[in-house]
C-alpha cells in the first residue's frame, strides 16, 4: 500500500498520493486511498468547496486518461485507475454528508449499522413529514404546496444540523471521544431528512410536468 | 481535385477524426490549423444522409445523397433512422417497428435484424455502411489520405448496450474507435472553444431521433459535465409523425385502411411530412403535399404553424420535463445557467426554440450550425486524444445508474447516474443461504427500482465460495467504468480469494467473431463500393464543370481560339454522355479531358488581379 508520501520516481514530497506535481509521474496505488491525501488537503470538515474543485481540476489535468492515449497500456490503465480514484475521492468530500461520514470513519467513529437509535421525538417528527408528503401526493394543490413548504423547512433544518456537525468536528475529536457518537446521531438524522427531501423533490418535478 | 495542404500529417501522432453518426445525417470533422473543421470534398456538402437504398434487383445498397432522391421514387427500398434501433432487441422496439417497412426478426443471438430485399442486416451493419461512407468522404476531403482512428459521438442517454452497438458498427466499418463521447458534451467543446466561455451552460440537443439535455460547467478549459438527462426515442422523427397522423385522418377515407398501412405509402408520406415541417420552420404557413402518380393520388393541405405547434406541444413538454430533471440533479435553478446552446436539426423548429428560451429565461446561442457542432466537438476531442493539446479537458459523467439485481428482484445501485467517469466503486455482498457456494449476479442499468424494468447488461456467477452459514461470506463486487463509459465488473470472495470477472457483453451486442465475419463481408464488397462511389462523385464533379463552362459559353466563343473552343465543346459533349459510363477509369478520363479543355477559358476569365486570388482553383469554383 502506497502510504509513503514521496514520489516513487523522483522522491520529492507528494501533494497528492496519485501523481507527482514535480515529475508528473503517476503513482502506483492499489487500495482505495484516504480522500484527503488524494486531493492534497488537510483533513477537516470546514473545507472550502471552491478550493476542493480547484484541486480536482488541477489534478485531472495531470492524470486524465485523455492525456495518456499514446502511452503504454500499463500507463493508460494507471491513468484510468488513478483518475477514477480521484473522482471518487472528490465525491466523498464534495457533499457535506459524505465528507462527515469520511471524517467519522477516519477517526474510528461508529458506523451506520452500529448506532441506529434515534430519539422517539425525532421519529414522531418523521412520521409527521411522511403524512404531509402523502397528502401532498394524493391531495389538492394546497396539500401539495404544504409538502413543498415542508421541503424548505427541512432544508433549513439540514443546514442547522451541518452547522452543528461542523462545530463537533472542530477541533477534530480523537478516536474514542464521545463527540463522535454525537456526530453519528446527527448524521443519522440527516439521512432521514435527505430521504424526505428526495421525495419532496420528486413530487415537485412531477407537479411541474406539463406546465 | 483537392489542393489542400495536409499539414496535419506533420504531427507525429496520427490525427483522429470526429464523427457524428446521426439519426438523419452523419458527418466527419478534423482539427486543422488550430480549429475543428467539417471535412467537405469539393462540390460535396460533407454531410451524408444516414440512410441506405437497396435496389430492387438485390444489388449493393447505395449510401449518400443519392438515397434521398431514390427515396422519392422507390420509398420501399430506403431505410432511414436506423440509429433508433441500435443495440435493441425485437421486444425493445415493437412500437417503433411500424415505421420501418422491412420485416424485422432476431438473429440466433437475439440481435434485431431487418430483411431488406433479400438480405438480412442488423442496425450495426447498416450503420457500418454509413460510417464507411463518412470515412470515404473524409478521405476524399483529405486528398486521398485515409484516417483509421475516430472519436464517435452517441446521445448522452444511450445505455451501455447502445454504446457497444455503436462501437461494433465502427469495428465492422474497419474504424478504430479512439473514444465514444456524448453528443451534447461534444457540442459544448465546439461551442466553448469558439467563445472561450466560463460558467454554467445547458446544451439542449434535439436531433432526428434522440433528445439529450446536459448541464456543464466550463472553467479555464475544463469542460465538466454536472448532469445529463434525455430520451433516446424522441426527436424530429416524432415531430414528423404528428403531421403524418394529421394527413392520415384525411387520407384513410380516400385510399382505404389497407393502403394507409402500406410501408411504401407511409415512407412517402413521412418524407412529405418532413418537407412540410421544414417549411413551417421558415414560414407561418406551409403546403403539405403528397401524391402517388401511379395511383392518381394527389393530396394537399395547408398547415398553419400554430396548428403544428399544438400537435407537437406534448413532445416539447416532454423535453422540458427532462430539463427540470437535469437542473434538479445538478442542484441548480434555470436562472443559474449562463448560456444555452442548441444542437440538432430539430432545434430549428421555432416552437422548440421558444420553449427553451422561456424555460431558461435567455435567448439560446445559434452561432454554430446545429447540424455541425457535434462533429466539430468530436474533432476537438480527437485532437486532445492524438496528443495535440493539454489546454482542454473533458470530464464527463455516466448518464444512467448501474447496479445489481438483489434477491427479490430489486436493484442495488452501485454507480449512481451523473457520477464522473472514469470511476470505480466497490460494494460488499454476502450469501443468503447456509452453505451457499455460488452467487449469480445480474448487472442492470437504469433508474427504475425493479431489475425487470431496467436494462440487463449481462449475468455472471461467482463460484467457489467455501460452505459457511448464511451472511458470513464476504463478497466484494467492483464496478469500473472507463473514460468511454464502458463497464467492467469483478466479484471476489474475500476469505478464499475466489474471483469472477466479466467484461460486460451486452445482451444485444456482437461477439468478436461476429464482428470479424461482418468485417469480412463488408470488405468483400468494399472495392466495388469504392469504385461505384468514386464514379458517382466524378460524375457530380463533371456536372459542375459543365455548368460553369456553359454559363460562360458566350465569352468562350468570342475569346477562345477556334481549336480550344472546339476542344471545349467536344469535352462538354463527352461530359454530357458520361451518365451511361460505368467503368470508373473511363469516367475519370472524361473528367480529366474536360478539365484540360476548360483551362484556356478559365485563364481568360481571370483578369490579372483575380488570377492571384483564384490560382490553383478550377473553373467550377470561380
Amino acid at each position: 500500500m502506497a502510504t509513503s508520501n514521496s514520489c516513487s520516481d523522483c522522491g520529492k514530497a507528494l501533494e497528492s498520493v496519485l501523481c507527482c506535481a514535480h515529475c508528473g509521474s503517476l503513482q502506483q496505488i492499489s487500495e482505495p486511498q484516504d480522500p484527503f491525501l488524494v486531493l492534497g488537503l488537510e483533513p477537516s470538515f470546514a473545507i472550502d468547496s471552491k478550493a476542493l474543485d480547484r484541486q480536482l481540476l488541477a489534478l485531472q489535468r495531470r492524470m486524465h486518461p485523455d492525456f495518456f492515449s499514446g502511452e503504454s497500456p500499463e500507463i493508460r490503465a494507471r491513468a484510468e485507475h488513478n483518475t477514477a480514484e480521484l473522482n471518487s475521492a472528490h465525491e466523498r468530500l464534495a457533499a457535506e454528508s459524505e465528507r462527515a461520514e469520511t471524517l467519522l470513519a477516519r477517526q474510528g467513529g461508529p458506523d451506520r449499522e452500529s448506532e441506529r437509535q434515534m430519539p422517539k421525538s425525532f421519529l414522531m417528527e418523521v412520521l409527521d413529514w411522511n403524512e404531509i408528503l402523502e397528502d401532498g401526493r394524493d391531495g389538492d394543490a394546497k396539500a401539495a404546496q404544504a409538502a413543498l413548504d415542508l421541503g424548505s423547512e427541512l432544508l433549513e433544518k439540514r443546514a442547522e444540523l451541518f452547522a452543528e456537525i461542523g462545530r463537533l468536528f472542530d477541533p477534530m475529536p480523537s478516536p474514542g471521544d464521545s463527540t463522535l457518537l454525537d456526530i453519528r446521531r446527527a448524521l443519522n438524522a440527516v439521512r432521514y431528512l435527505d430521504r424526505a427531501l428526495h421525495q419532496i423533490e420528486e413530487l415537485r418535478l412531477e407537479n411541474s410536468t406539463g406546465k | 481535385m483537392a489542393f489542400i495542404e495536409l499539414n496535419v500529417l506533420n504531427n507525429t501522432a496520427e490525427p483522429i477524426l470526429g464523427i457524428d453518426l446521426g439519426t438523419t445525417n452523419s458527418l466527419a470533422a478534423l482539427w486543422r490549423d488550430g480549429r475543428p473543421e467539417i471535412l467537405k470534398p469539393e462540390g460535396h456538402p460533407g454531410r451524408i444522409p444516414s440512410a441506405l437504398y437497396f435496389p430492387k434487383d438485390g444489388g449493393e445498397p447505395a449510401v449518400g445523397q443519392v438515397v434521398r432522391e431514390r427515396a422519392l421514387v422507390d420509398p420501399e427500398g430506403t431505410i432511414f433512422s436506423i440509429k433508433r434501433f441500435m443495440g435493441c432487441g425485437l421486444a425493445d422496439v415493437k412500437d417503433e417497428l411500424e415505421s420501418v417497412q422491412f420485416p424485422a426478426s432476431e438473429t440466433a443471438e437475439g440481435l434485431l435484424q431487418f430483411d431488406v430485399r433479400g438480405r438480412k442486416l442488423t442496425p450495426q451493419e447498416i450503420s457500418a455502411r454509413i460510417l464507411m461512407r463518412v470515412q470515404d468522404v473524409a478521405c476524399k476531403a483529405l486528398g486521398g489520405h485515409k484516417l483509421k482512428r475516430a472519436v464517435i459521438t452517441v446521445p448522452a442517454y444511450f445505455d451501455d448496450t447502445q454504446r457497444q452497438a455503436t462501437h461494433d458498427a465502427a469495428r465492422i466499418a474497419g474504424i478504430d474507435v479512439a473514444r465514444i463521447i456524448n453528443e451534447p458534451t461534444a457540442a459544448s467543446l465546439a461551442y466553448g472553444l469558439d467563445q472561450r466561455k466560463e460558467g454554467k451552460i445547458a446544451v439542449y440537443d434535439l436531433g432526428g431521433g434522440t433528445f439529450d439535455i446536459s448541464i456543464l460547467s466550463i472553467d479555464s478549459g475544463v469542460f465538466r459535465v454536472l448532469s445529463t438527462s434525455g430520451d433516446t426515442h424522441l426527436g424530429g422523427d416524432d415531430l414528423d409523425r404528428t403531421l403524418v397522423a394529421l394527413a392520415l385522418e384525411e387520407l384513410i377515407p380516400k385510399v382505404g385502411q389497407e393502403t394507409a398501412q402500406d410501408p411504401g405509402f407511409l415512407q412517402g408520406l413521412r418524407l412529405a411530412a418532413e418537407r412540410c415541417k421544414h417549411e413551417l420552420s421558415l414560414n407561418p404557413e406551409a403546403d403539405f403535399h403528397f401524391s402517388i402518380p401511379d395511383q392518381d393520388l394527389r393530396w394537399h393541405r395547408r398547415v398553419k404553424r400554430a396548428e403544428f405547434e399544438k400537435l407537437i406541444g406534448p413532445l416539447v413538454a416532454r423535453t422540458l420535463d427532462a430539463c427540470r430533471r437535469v437542473l434538479s440533479d445538478a442542484k441548480l435553478q434555470a436562472s443559474d445557467i449562463d448560456e444555452v446552446v442548441l444542437v440538432g436539426g430539430s432545434t430549428r423548429v421555432p416552437a422548440v426554440r421558444k420553449a427553451v428560451e422561456e424555460f431558461f429565461g435567455r435567448a439560446p446561442h445559434n452561432e454554430l450550425d446545429p447540424d455541425q457542432v457535434v462533429a466539430l466537438g468530436a474533432a476537438v476531442q480527437g485532437h486532445i486524444l492524438s496528443g495535440g493539446t493539454r489546454d482542454i479537458l473533458l470530464m464527463d459523467v455516466t448518464s444512467l445508474s448501474l447496479g445489481l439485481e438483489t434477491m427479490g428482484g430489486a436493484v442495488s445501485k452501485i454507480v449512481v447516474r451523473n457520477s464522473p467517469i472514469p470511476c470505480q466503486v466497490t460494494e460488499g455482498f454476502t450469501t443468503y443461504a447456509d452453505n451457499q457456494t455460488g452467487i449469480d449476479f445480474n448487472i442492470v442499468q437504469g433508474e427504475r427500482e425493479l431489475a425487470a424494468d431496467c436494462r440487463s447488461l449481462g449475468r455472471f456467477k461467482l463460484t467457489g465460495i467455501p460452505p459457511m452459514p448464511a451472511g458470513m461470506a464476504k463478497v466484494s463486487v467492483r464496478f469500473q467504468l472507463d473514460a468511454n463509459g464502458v463497464l467492467n465488473v469483478t466479484a471476489r470472495e474475500e476469505s478464499t480469494g475466489a474471483i469472477a470477472e466479466i467484461e460486460v457483453q451486452p445482451m444485444h451486442g456482437l461477439q468478436d467473431d461476429q464482428v470479424e465475419s461482418m468485417l469480412q463481408a463488408s470488405y468483400d464488397n468494399a472495392q466495388d463500393d469504392f469504385d461505384h462511389r468514386r464514379a458517382a462523385d466524378l460524375k457530380v464533379e463533371i456536372g459542375t464543370m459543365i455548368r460553369a463552362s456553359e454559363s460562360n459559353m458566350e465569352i468562350a466563343s468570342q475569346a477562345l481560339d477556334p481549336e480550344s473552343l472546339a476542344d471545349l465543346k467536344d469535352a462538354i459533349q463527352k461530359g454530357h454522355d458520361v451518365a451511361t459510363l460505368k467503368d470508373v477509369n473511363e469516367v475519370q478520363a472524361v473528367r480529366d479531358e474536360l478539365e484540360q479543355a476548360t483551362l484556356p477559358l478559365a485563364a481568360i476569365l481571370m483578369d490579372s488581379v483575380a488570377k492571384k486570388a483564384v490560382a490553383g482553383k478550377h473553373l467550377s469554383e470561380i
